[in-house]
């Protein structure tokens, strides 16, 4: 395992997926312990996609996580899908997260919302009750923070979840992680937390393990801070940590 | 510009488990942040929120926004204001039609006095259903959709909610009217069916009014317009939080089921004609429950008794009414809102007016 800093973030490179999961979910357990010890709960957003399943796997088998204390969020649902739908990120959040443990609350977004601008302001104002104490996410092969793509992205977004048009990279990733058949069954919009609203949790762990994220982890940490690869202003974040695998930090001058 | 230091921010853009601070000029917050700040004006143990919020509010004291003058009604938004209420919806009940256009000239002139203060009038009938509770039945009617279009257009912007009964409501063409004009429908004083609370949302209506009194009851295998109100996520509750209205395990129930509710308080007059308290709750004289001696902060303080979270109960007296009617410059404390600032002390959810925009 290596560690260094770039800017502001934290970065940690670890051997492989599994290892790197476990050193996240320890981290996400003593994040979460800390808001319990002060408030007696904490507020907890969680991100979707296949390069959490080892972070999440690792989080749900520790046994020091106070999960009846936890509310929990996601970060972005399509708009127009219902909450069956296999791509739903909602339903990812109820079979892999909600199913296992018995959370205090888990605030889902409809993403079947006849008015998703609605759904949006609802959301937001759940968020305004809830401060995060913990938010995990990832970084998209795009390099975006939740459904915040290059085009849409903004990191002094007047609002805290909005509707965006998702890119074309974007939904090419959505097939190639196997959740559509091909790009034109993919959404073209969808429901997400803005990037202020992401980092303005009290921590931010960003997990982004597998070989297909070296590139967007490179222009994230060597490239400008720009909303051109919007997980950049992630090296702006004292409170953040980015957790990468081998793969992953494969393209980085410094490891 | 003025700084303001409290034990807690709540409804911010910042972390609410700490000590925190926001810098206000005459109008706006301009910014927020946590830990100590020179200069501050320091409230000690006492929370920071943004005003409250009631959206439906018949009246106080000796004061019904229906029948008092337009000095009487400005007096009493001064009143609310002491009270941590820095945004109301005067709200007026079933009435003669030819009774509304004198009423809405007072409330106009009152908004003119006001400001900002007036977020519209709320209109709780007269197009209500089978559930009228204290509405005169007799003056309760179907839609006319000639008559509303007409007192729309006399005063524009000025009626923000209307209240109605998808029963009187055929084809909901008022409902789409209204919501067509940037009037918010409230479905309330029904019987509706869970099936035709659905279809009224799918018409546009976005709340339910005072949920549980006034529609039919929450059954396991008719879960009706309770049901839909808990449920559909388009469709926000408002609730009458004084224990009385609805019993303390239906507040929980609903607070639990619906954590972005809104709190109103249904406050009516003290004198007028034929009311009679009892605590907190209006009666008639036949016992039919109308309306309360609610303020903002026992409806605050009777949700946190019931286990909500000071934060979360704040946004349902805040961010949540704000947000049910679109207001954007409200309901937070966040940099551009307007500096409308209570404190509500932790013991006992007293709240008191901070500072109010100008």
């Amino acid at each position: 395992m290596s560690s260094f800093t770039i800017d502001a973030l934290a970065v940690r490179v670890f051997d492989d997926d599994d290892a790197m999961g476990r050193a996240a979910a320890a981290d996400a357990a003593e994040a979460i312990a800390g808001a319990v010890e002060r408030t007696g709960a904490a507020n907890v957003m969680l991100a979707t996609g296949n390069s959490q399943f080892a972070f999440l796997a690792a989080l749900l088998q520790r046994d020091d996580v106070p999960w009846a204390a936890i509310t929990a969020f996601h970060m972005d649902e399509y708009v127009g899908l219902g909450p069956e739908h296999p791509a739903s990120f909602q339903r990812y959040m109820r079979e892999r997260v909600a199913a296992h443990v018995s959370v205090h609350a888990f605030h889902y977004l409809h993403g079947d919302a006849a008015d998703p601008e609605a759904e949006a302001a609802r959301y937001a104002s759940l968020l305004t009750a809830h401060p995060l104490d913990l938010c995990c996410l990832g970084i998209g092969e795009n390099g975006h923070l939740a459904f915040n793509d290059p085009g849409v992205a903004d990191f002094d977004d007047p609002l805290d979840v909005k509707i965006v048009e998702l890119d074309d990279a974007c939904r090419r990733q959505q097939v190639g992680e196997g959740h559509f058949a091909g790009v034109a069954d993919v959404p073209t919009r969808a429901i997400t937390v803005t990037i202020p609203a992401l980092l303005r949790a009290r921590r931010v762990l960003a997990i982004v393990p597998e070989a297909r994220k070296a590139a967007p982890v490179r222009g994230a940490l060597e490239g400008p801070i720009t909303t051109a690869c919007p997980a950049s202003v992630l090296r702006r974040q004292p409170r953040a940590t980015l957790y990468l695998d081998h793969a992953s930090a494969g393209l980085l001058a410094v490891r | 510009m003025t700084v303001f230091a409290a034990a807690r921010v709540l409804c911010g853009d910042i972390p609410n488990d700490e000590p925190a601070w926001v810098e206000v000029d005459d109008h706006r917050i301009v910014a927020t942040g946590v830990g100590p700040r020179a200069g501050a004006v320091d409230l000690g143990d006492r929370f920071l929120a943004p005003g409250y919020l009631d959206i439906q509010v018949n009246g106080m004291g000796a004061t019904d926004f229906a029948t008092a003058t337009t000095e009487e009604c400005v007096a009493l938004f001064g009143d609310m204001v002491r009270g941590g209420v820095t945004g109301s919806c005067p709200t007026v009940c079933t009435a003669p039609l030819d009774a509304y256009a004198p009423m809405l000239e007072r409330l106009s002139a009152t908004a003119v006095e006001v400001g900002p203060r007036m977020l519209g009038v709320h209109l709780e009938g007269p197009f209500l259903g089978d559930a009228p509770g204290a509405h005169p039945v007799d003056l309760i009617r179907p839609v006319d959709l000639d008559w509303l279009r007409a007192l729309l257009d006399r005063f524009p912007g000025l009626v923000r909610i209307v209240t109605l009964a998808p029963e009187a409501d055929p084809g909901f063409e008022a409902t789409k009217l209204l919501v067509a004009r940037g009037v918010t429908v409230a479905l309330g004083h029904s019987r509706a069916s869970y099936e035709d609370a659905r279809a009224a949302a799918d018409a546009g209506a976005t709340l339910v009014t005072h949920l549980f009194n006034g529609m039919g009851p929450l059954h396991h295998r008719a879960p009706g317009l309770p049901g839909a109100a808990l449920t559909d996520h388009r469709l926000t509750p408002s609730l009458i939080a004084d224990c009385v209205h609805v019993d303390p395990a239906m507040v929980r129930l609903a607070t639990v089921a619906r954590p972005d509710l809104v709190l109103v308080t249904d406050a009516v007059a003290t004198d007028a004609d034929g009311i009679r308290f009892d605590g907190d709750a209006a009666y008639l004289s036949d016992g039919t429950l109308a309306g309360s001696g609610l303020t903002m902060e026992r409806a605050v303080r009777n949700v946190v008794m019931l286990g909500v979270p000071v934060a979360v109960a704040v946004t349902m007296a805040t961010t949540n009414p704000a947000r049910v009617l679109g207001l954007t410059d409200r309901g937070r404390i966040v940099p551009g809102a307007r500096a409308d600032l209570i404190t509500v002390r932790s013991t006992d959810s007293s709240a008191e007016p901070v500072n109010v925009a100008a």
